[in-house]
């Protein structure tokens, strides 16, 4: 590889890496504390208990839903499992007449159409909230913006990042003894070291999530594959995702069979867990319920689904294989979810996630420690320069900061108030907002340790405040045998305690060269200026 | 001097085109070049319909990394719009002729 | 057995890092020899290919390849930490074994 490409490269990687570096952190972020969204979505809503018994859930929820939606179109319950807080469930309402059969499933995200059934089968009263899955949908859909356009964005943004990982592999020349290098207190050698620890440790992590993130968004960002082979992309959708042929309401009132049996049959077909229930015409002679498995047992996805007859229970349909192709783009999407991965092997990817906020947030400082020793005049940087500094501080320090200031925001808005949930989302972007004011105020040194301090205090007062108000604090989690949410806890005290380290050691921090250019002003004062 | 100046003025607005150059070549270009090629292998690619469709659009993704960097590690700037360019022509041949042959589902 | 998957690939590493200019003169006797460097090399990925064969006996040939990526980015964790943090033991030998290499 000869210098020039190496060298072009190197350039790439530093452009791809910081224009879009921002979002590419925020995506970070939200997606490494995703993957204990399940984890979130209990430990955001303490008042419920964990879930026991799964069927005694789905029960309830059949019961629910007999009580409250007895002539819907569709029933969709999502089946509990111990990590989840309790059954999710929502109904579709037969289409008034003369209405178009509308979008798809239409009304998901509708307040009166959805419900939470929780561990004792009852509805569940708990403080309204998004709970984890806001930081699964964040972390693709943004917020504020139309989705398309979020993910637009994003997938933009993941390009640009799996070039920088690309190119960055490329333009290193000895990537064994690059890679064991740290040099200590050295200014920018040991934020390059620790750009590359960080980036070439969990390299094999970063591609795939790279990748695989941008195979999830595949269908918006490279629809032209389908363009060229079908007509209708409808075909192409029913091919991937095949559906039990769909049959029209008898009219004719039947019981629906207790929906434990069917689980158990599918379960039993299956060999594995099912995560998910369809009926379509409950209550109705034509009933029909689609069962699909758990993508928590496969790497796959898009998991087997079967049909049954929802008055008999006869089996009527299994999902025909969909060809390795199709398998393939599953398999990456749950490589990408990590759905299927065990309490060590998530701990694993979240630490990878980790490792790649810090690869990304090292690479942005690293910029502008780089450009720092380099500046004619340090006073008065110029406007890139100060444009790329205000906003790492903003963003870095800041984000985190937000996620604080939102689980804050979960323990302290009231628990009856209106739009509790979105309330909860704007608390985080107003204590973002907050910190974007103080890194353009502040001196940057300043900003920066009076921000990770705050987010670390923030943190720390997490717990502390759980032991103190909840039932669900540490110890009493650790009691009942609740070790996700006291793992929670843990991690959001030893989070805490690092930012409150690193805040402390930035505050310390004395660069070098300081001093040496203080001397240099004081003794050449006139700026010195090019003759024509 | 002046000439020295303007010299140095003409160089970096050379290399602010070579790069925009490079930008547009991997960019608008690289990406429709990429979705070229993802039409010619869902056209090209064995197997059922479906599945040669899916690899089609996994391939093109990686093709749109790989034409960001040859976008910059091609020797100027033009020779990275071009060659892309040309690229996506073939891409665009292939699939226009086999739809024309074949159709669509 | 994942477990020795993890063990075999922090090996691993621990040998490409001491096949490297730095850590070789911290920790071991004698010069970096390009021979010696190449049978550290060789030793490193050999334990990266067993460590690959204990992942696939241990979580088969699905899981196994992800088990088998998980052990050597941890591997490579360890080693890194250790390699760069962990105090040299015994620096009398050291020195003693450098004067008499002439």
């Amino acid at each position: 590889m000869s210098k020039g490409f190496r060298q072009s490269q190197a350039f790439l990687h530093t452009w791809s890496g910081l224009l879009l570096g921002w979002v590419l952190f925020l995506v970070f972020i939200a997606g490494t504390i995703a993957f204990y969204r399940e984890g979130l979505n209990r430990w955001m809503r303490p008042e419920l208990a964990q879930v026991q018994q799964p069927m005694r859930v789905l029960a309830g929820a059949q019961t629910f839903l007999a009580r409250k939606a007895p002539d819907a179109k569709s029933w969709f319950i999502a089946v509990a499992d111990a990590q989840s807080p309790g059954a999710p469930v929502f109904w579709v309402p037969q289409p008034k007449p003369g209405e178009g059969r509308g979008r798809g499933r239409g009304g998901r995200g509708r307040r009166d159409n959805q419900a939470l059934i929780g561990a004792d089968g009852l509805v569940a009263t708990a403080r309204e909230t998004r709970g984890g899955d806001f930081f699964y949908r964040f972390h693709f859909d943004l917020h504020y913006m139309p989705v398309i356009w979020a993910r637009w964005l994003v997938g933009f943004a993941s390009m640009m990042t799996l070039v920088a990982i690309l190119s960055g592999i490329v333009t290193h020349k000895k990537i064994f003894r690059d890679f064991f290098t740290l040099r200590r207190a050295k200014g920018q050698r040991s934020w390059l070291d620790g750009h590359n620890a960080t980036a070439v440790l969990a390299l094999p992590f970063h591609l795939m999530i790279t990748y695989t993130g941008l195979v999830t968004l595949m269908a918006l960002l490279m629809p032209w594959a389908v363009v060229a082979n079908y007509t209708d992309e409808r075909a192409m959708g029913d091919a991937l995702f095949p559906t039990m042929p769909a049959i029209a309401r008898a009219g004719r009132p039947a019981p629906l069979l207790d929906l434990r049996t069917i689980a158990a049959d599918a379960e039993r077909r299956l060999g594995a867990p099912i995560s998910s229930i369809e009926v379509s015409e409950p209550g109705d002679a034509a009933a029909r319920v689609t069962v699909s498995q758990s993508p928590n047992a496969t790497l796959n996805t898009r998991t087997p689904r079967l049909g049954y007859d929802g008055v008999t229970g006869r089996l009527l349909w299994q999902a025909p294989p969909t060809g390795a192709a199709a398998e393939t783009a599953g398999v990456m999407i749950g490589l990408h979810a990590g759905r299927f991965a065990g309490a060590g092997l998530r701990f694993l990817y979240f630490l990878c996630g980790v490792g790649g906020t810090v690869m990304v947030a090292s690479g942005m400082v690293l910029w502008t420690v780089k450009r720092r020793e380099r500046l004619p005049d340090p006073q008065c940087p110029h406007l890139g320069f100060r444009i790329v500094e205000r906003l790492n501080i903003a963003v870095i320090a800041g984000l985190p900061l937000g996620i604080a200031a939102l689980f804050w925001a979960n323990r302290l808005l009231a628990v009856g108030m209106k739009g509790r949930a979105e309330w909860e989302i704007h608390a985080m972007f107003l204590a973002w907002a907050g910190t974007a004011v103080l890194a353009c105020v502040r001196e940057p040194r300043a900003a920066w340790a009076g921000l990770l301090g705050a987010t670390g205090a923030l943190l720390v007062g997490l717990p502390l405040y759980d032991l103190a108000f909840t039932n669900r604090g540490l110890f009493a989690a650790l009691a009942q045998g609740d070790l996700m949410l006291a793992g929670l806890d843990a991690a959001m005290l030893v989070i805490g305690i690092a930012f409150l380290l690193i805040a402390r050691r930035v505050a310390r921090h004395r660069p070098i060269t300081r001093v040496m250019r203080r001397e240099r002003r004081a003794t050449t004062p006139e700026r010195q200026e090019v003759t024509i | 001097m002046m000439v020295l100046g303007q010299n140095h003025a003409r160089a970096r607005w050379a290399r602010r085109g070579d790069i925009a150059l490079r930008v547009l070549a991997a960019v608008p270009l690289g990406y429709a070049a990429s979705s070229l090629w993802a039409m010619a292998l869902a056209r090209l690619l064995p197997g059922t319909r479906s599945g040669a469709t899916v690899a089609a659009a996994l391939v093109a993704l990686a093709l749109c990394a790989v034409a960001a960097m040859w976008a910059f590690a091609a020797r100027s700037g033009w020779r990275a719009v071009w060659t892309i360019v040309l690229a996506g022509g073939v891409a665009a041949a292939v699939a226009w002729l086999s739809i024309a042959a074949t159709g669509r589902a | 057995m994942s477990g020795a998957a993890v063990l075999v690939c922090i090996l691993a590493f621990l040998l490409f890092g001491l096949a490297t200019e730095a850590h070789h003169r911290r920790r071991c006797a004698g010069p970096l020899s390009s021979r010696r460097r190449r049978l550290l090399r060789i030793g490193a990925w050999s334990a990266l290919a067993v460590a690959f064969v204990l992942a696939i006996a241990a979580a088969g040939w699905i899981f196994g390849p992800v088990l088998w990526t998980g052990a050597v980015m941890a591997g490579a964790a360890a080693a890194f930490l250790a390699l760069n943090l962990l105090p040299e033991l015994s620096r009398t030998y050291h020195h003693g074994s450098t004067g008499q290499s002439d």
